[in-house]
């Protein structure tokens, strides 16, 4: 009997806080303050197995992503949890199953002539240098292309400017050289500053970022992150940062948000996240990255426990209600059946999680994940 | 060379497993042959974990199929000796000149390998178990089909693998499973080192942290040494014992994980390690390093690093400078003419 | 790229083949007529059914031509069928294939129906039919029913081709810049098929150059034009293998045979390229890879 009121009591919750209008209309100077929006989308893919069986997928569930200018947004997860699949939908490649992709206030649709005009204001920049360059064509014909077709009242002597621009704005000097080359002659860090200059060449509001530092090599991904980082305060654009890489993502941007499974677990100003994890997924994922600054000393602490930290669920067959919950130290029987609420933890950070609305939050900070789960074995075993 | 003087932190003796002198590969491809690993020489303990660091090109893979002898045309070693010292304390063998039946003897029971994609180690089409069979049964006749299948039960149950899961193909494993499934399979004929070529760049930080936390439990239970190579010198600097950086194919700084950390000789190892923003740590802007890695195939004269070395100076366009030990650290070495022991070397006019 | 294809032996042996082909389609019966003095249509009464001999090389047929001045005829006359046929053909499959591969969805599976109906059509029934309806069969209209009904083969591949390059990054990026799709075939995709498709046209040419032999050995053809397939016709007709006049049907065939043997050795080379499997084990590498190691076993000597 409780149990249902709980739910219910739950439901209403979640409705007023996924209800855009009433969590909007609140302030509409806010609303239009976000150049792009993601609103609640969920992706889901069909997938055509042996024998004609179908299965779908459940990459992306009711995501929320907002962007306002000269802001840097980082979102953090694993691979298969949903944060490529949703930069493809904020790129338009994939159109979202349920929600709506937001530019300026308004819903974007699906046809050919908003297509473009959406991709004159938000480009890609994508994982893979090598990739993402036809090596037919010169670096200048890649500027030319986008020059003409975003920049058409430019002249000849116009491009050819912007184009000397374009190259000294991504630090790929001499200008007349480097447009010359093919992909080819280039490396993977001027590879990646040649998209970057052609998705400026359309002068975008807002660039998405796809793991774009992770397939460089290291010493040079400090000088790339510096270069969006120049982007931001210089021209005001918004981006949007997808990483696996949690201390690449608090170097570059100002928030974070946590995908896990398909779903945002987290998200707040990049501090307060890293230093109080407000989710237990967001907790292991933060102690699983290496720093070096915590311990070349003391190995066996850092590693003690590390041997079972299970993996992320299928996403054909998602668990019921939290999808972490399987993995969670802490889990309740609240976590097993429904979705937890989104709880609003100040200053623009949130976490969803039954441990705030149970008032056990304060139990994240006092451990590790590694130390809960061994604890929560031992308390197992002794009930059995 | 480093040969066990000082004292080691691990619980393992000072002898040696490994010595590599002089090792050179080259690429016989183009006119000229490419020198893809320049005279490397290093020292693995037994029981020790070495992380090799290098980006792209830096000849760390290179280096792996030579240990391993796992490599193929257009590679060539030309140059150096790998020696083995086995348990049994018998004579040092040089594994570079054996031929590939000898060869057959040191796999799987005194070295064996870990790629990076476990897809390349797993067959495709057998089941776990099978191929955990073939190999044991391969190194031991006498064993029959139901122990070898039993005994690869307790290799997975090593690495945290449940026993019901020795019947599945490696397709019905996740990235991570499949990964220590052949971190398994390497240690299933008790070797006595283990080289590991970039094990955790396809999985996740999470999966990636396990592994690690797996290797070194299994290597204070079994004893292997450890051969790590990978491009994250954040992920060695948690893991290995001692850190060997190369660059351009040589080696240019090799000490204890600690060291290498606090007080890097090498301006390539300094940049290195301030390309890794932390985690916690008060945020700074850091640069990486500029510039582009050299071709191999019109390698820069004098020391590979110089045209993107910060604090270059006089020499450095055109002398090559040795591996040498640093002065005030023992078990330390650099290969920099900005470090002092170099300057007394020129003072002496050794070189 | 291109220097690299043609330092295999085999690819420069296969294309100076073709080439001298060409050249002889192209210039031969003007050399023939202005150097030697030869017309292959002129009867030499005097010189029926001569063997190979000081005044006519290559012997005469049953009417007193010069078999020499005929095949080399032949060759503008087969030459002219295959480059037709092939241009037919590998436009057809182009014009198929590629927008198939690009688009997907509707597109796709309607022109994939029509390239499958012309893979399963029996194609040889076909051309006798149309080649029979069609009277008066000129070597064009020969050239242009082969080209028309062997396309589809070459469609299939490129729509394999181009369905995985249009999935590319590249393309991706290109597309989200605003191009439009004709421009995205055109200068994203349809580039990267220019090695497919040059090999392709030299197999449609050489697949034309037979056809037309055989269609003429069917009885399918101009009769007043020369060309290999009617030489080879008329030699049958007069029982030239009974009565042993070898010198009427070896020379054009054995031109047949060479311009086959062409294509294949072009096509090992395209291999060895494509596969960087056959690559690492070609000669030319294993050989250099074999002399450092020895290099190294005499220089280093103790040490390996």
């Amino acid at each position: 009997m409780s149990n249902v009121l709980r739910k219910e009591a739950a439901v209403t919750d979640r409705q007023a806080i996924r209800n855009p209008d009433t969590a909007d209309a609140a302030d509409a100077a806010q609303e239009s303050a976000y150049v792009l929006e993601a609103r609640e989308v969920t992706k889901h893919f069909t997938v055509r197995g042996a024998l004609g069986r179908t299965s779908v997928v459940r990459a992306v569930e009711q995501a929320t992503v907002r962007l306002k200018p000269g802001q840097i947004l980082a979102l953090v997860g694993e691979s298969g949890s949903g944060k490529t699949t949703l930069a493809r939908m904020l790129a338009r490649f994939h159109e979202p199953t349920e929600g709506e992709i937001v530019l300026r206030g308004e819903p974007v649709s699906g046809s050919r002539r908003a297509r473009r005009a959406y991709h004159s204001e938000v480009q890609l920049i994508f994982q893979d240098p090598f990739g993402s360059l036809n090596p037919l064509h010169r670096v200048r014909y890649n500027l030319e292309r986008a020059l003409r077709l975003h920049q058409p009242q430019l002249d000849r002597a116009g491009r050819e400017r912007r184009i000397t621009e374009l190259l000294e704005r991504v630090s790929l000097t001499p200008t007349d050289e480097f447009a010359a080359k093919f992909p080819h002659e280039l490396s993977g860090g001027q590879r990646q500053r040649v998209v970057i200059a052609r998705a400026l060449a359309v002068e975008p509001k807002v660039l998405l970022g796809d793991e774009p530092i992770s397939m460089l090599d290291v010493s040079i991904r400090l000088e790339m992150l510096n270069l969006l980082q120049r982007l931001r305060t210089e021209d005001g654009l918004a981006l949007l940062y997808i990483t696996h890489d949690i201390a690449s993502a608090r170097y570059l941007c100002d928030e974070i948000a946590v995908m896990y499974a398909g779903q945002m677990v987290e998200s707040g100003p990049k501090e307060e996240v890293i230093a109080a994890p407000q989710h237990p997924y967001t907790k292991l994922l933060i102690e699983s990255s290496p720093d070096p600054e915590r311990g070349v000393d003391d190995r066996e602490a850092l590693f003690a426990g590390a041997d079972e930290l299970g993996e992320p669920p299928s996403l054909i067959d998602p668990p019921t209600g939290c999808r972490f919950h399987p993995r969670c130290p802490f889990a309740m029987p609240e976590c097993r059946e429904q979705a937890p609420p989104r709880t609003e933890l100040g200053n623009g950070h949130w976490a969803m999680c039954w441990l705030h609305t149970k008032g056990r939050a304060g139990e994240l900070a006092g451990t590790t994940h590694a130390e809960a789960t061994a604890a929560r074995r031992r308390t197992l075993e002794g009930a059995s | 060379m480093t040969v066990g003087t000082e004292p080691h932190p691990s619980s393992v003796t000072a002898t040696a497993v490994l010595e590599v002198r002089g090792l050179t590969v080259e690429y016989a491809t183009g006119s000229a042959p490419v020198r893809a690993c320049a005279d490397v020489s290093f020292t693995l303990r037994r029981g020790e974990i070495l992380g090799v660091a290098g980006e792209s090109g830096s000849g760390k893979s290179t280096l792996i199929t030579a240990l391993t002898r796992l490599q193929r045309p257009p590679a060539v070693t030309t140059a150096g000796q790998i020696l083995f010292h086995g348990r049994d304390g018998a004579p040092p063998v040089d594994l570079a000149a054996l031929d590939g039946r000898q060869l057959r003897r040191y796999r799987w029971t005194a070295l064996s390998i870990v790629l990076q994609s476990a897809m390349d180690a797993l067959n495709p089409v057998m089941r776990i178990g099978a191929q955990f069979a073939d190999v044991l049964r391969a190194r031991e006749r006498g064993l029959s089909k139901k122990d070898a299948w039993a005994r690869a039960e307790e290799l997975l149950a090593l690495v945290g693998i449940s026993a019901d899961r020795v019947r599945d193909y490696p397709h019905q494993l996740s990235g991570g499973m499949r990964q220590r499934a052949a971190i398994a399979l390497a240690l299933a004929c008790g070797p006595e080192l283990v080289v590991m070529d970039e094990p955790t760049t396809a999985v996740d930080v999470v999966m990636q942290r396990q592994i690690l936390a797996q290797v070194l439990r299994l290597r204070e239970e079994l004893g292997f040494a450890v051969v790590f190579v990978t491009h994250d010198l954040s992920l060695l600097l948690e893991l290995a014992d001692r850190i060997a950086i190369m660059y351009a194919g040589r080696i240019v700084e090799v000490g204890e994980a600690a060291d290498l950390y606090r007080s890097p000789r090498h301006p390539y190892t300094q940049g290195l390690r301030d390309s890794f923003p932390p985690l916690h740590a008060p945020l700074r802007t850091l640069r990486g390093i500029p510039g582009t890695p050299p071709d191999l195939r019109r390698p820069p004269a004098g020391c590979p690093f110089h045209p993107r070395c910060a604090q270059r100076i006089e020499g450095c366009d055109e002398r090559l400078p040795a591996l040498l030990p640093v002065r005030s650290q023992p078990g330390h070495e650099a290969a920099c003419l900005l470090d002092e022991s170099h300057h007394e070397q020129q003072k002496g006019g050794n070189r | 790229m291109s220097t690299a294809f043609l330092s295999s032996w085999k690819v420069r042996i296969g294309l100076g083949i073709l080439a001298f082909f060409c050249l002889l389609a192209l210039l031969g019966p003007w050399l023939a007529e202005s150097l030697l003095g030869l017309d292959p249509r002129a009867n030499d009464t005097d010189a029926i059914a001569l063997p190979p001999g000081g005044e006519h090389l290559l012997g005469t047929n049953q009417f007193g031509q010069d078999v020499l001045a005929q095949v080399i005829a032949g060759a503008r006359g087969s030459m002219y069928v295959g480059l037709i046929g092939a241009v037919v053909g590998t436009a057809m499959a182009i014009l198929v294939g590629v927008p198939a591969g690009y688009y997907g969805g509707r597109v796709d599976a309607a022109l994939n129906f029509l390239t499958n109906l012309f893979l399963v059509l029996p194609v040889l029934p076909l051309i006798l039919i149309v080649a029979g309806y069609l009277q008066g069969t000129g070597l064009t209209t020969i050239a242009l029913i082969i080209g028309f009904f062997g396309w589809s083969g070459g469609a299939r591949t490129l729509r394999a081709q181009a369905l995985s390059i249009a999935n590319r990054d590249f393309v991706r990026a290109m597309r989200m810049l605003g191009e439009k799709g004709r421009r995205l075939v055109f200068a994203e995709v349809l580039p990267h098929l220019t090695g497919l498709i040059a090999s392709m046209f030299l197999h449609a040419m050489i697949g034309a150059v037979m056809a037309e032999a055989g269609l003429a050995f069917l009885g399918i053809s101009d009769s007043s034009a020369i060309s290999w397939g009617t030489m080879i016709q008329s030699a049958q007709q007069q029982s030239a293998v009974l009565r042993g006049l070898w010198w009427w049907f070896v020379p054009p065939g054995l031109c047949i045979a060479l311009i086959g043997t062409a294509a294949a050795l072009v096509n090992f080379g395209v291999d060895e390229f494509a596969n960087p499997k056959l690559r690492v084990a070609r000669p030319v590498s294993v050989r250099r890879t074999k002399r450092l190691a020895r290099a190294a076993a005499t220089t280093g000597g103790d040490s390996r």
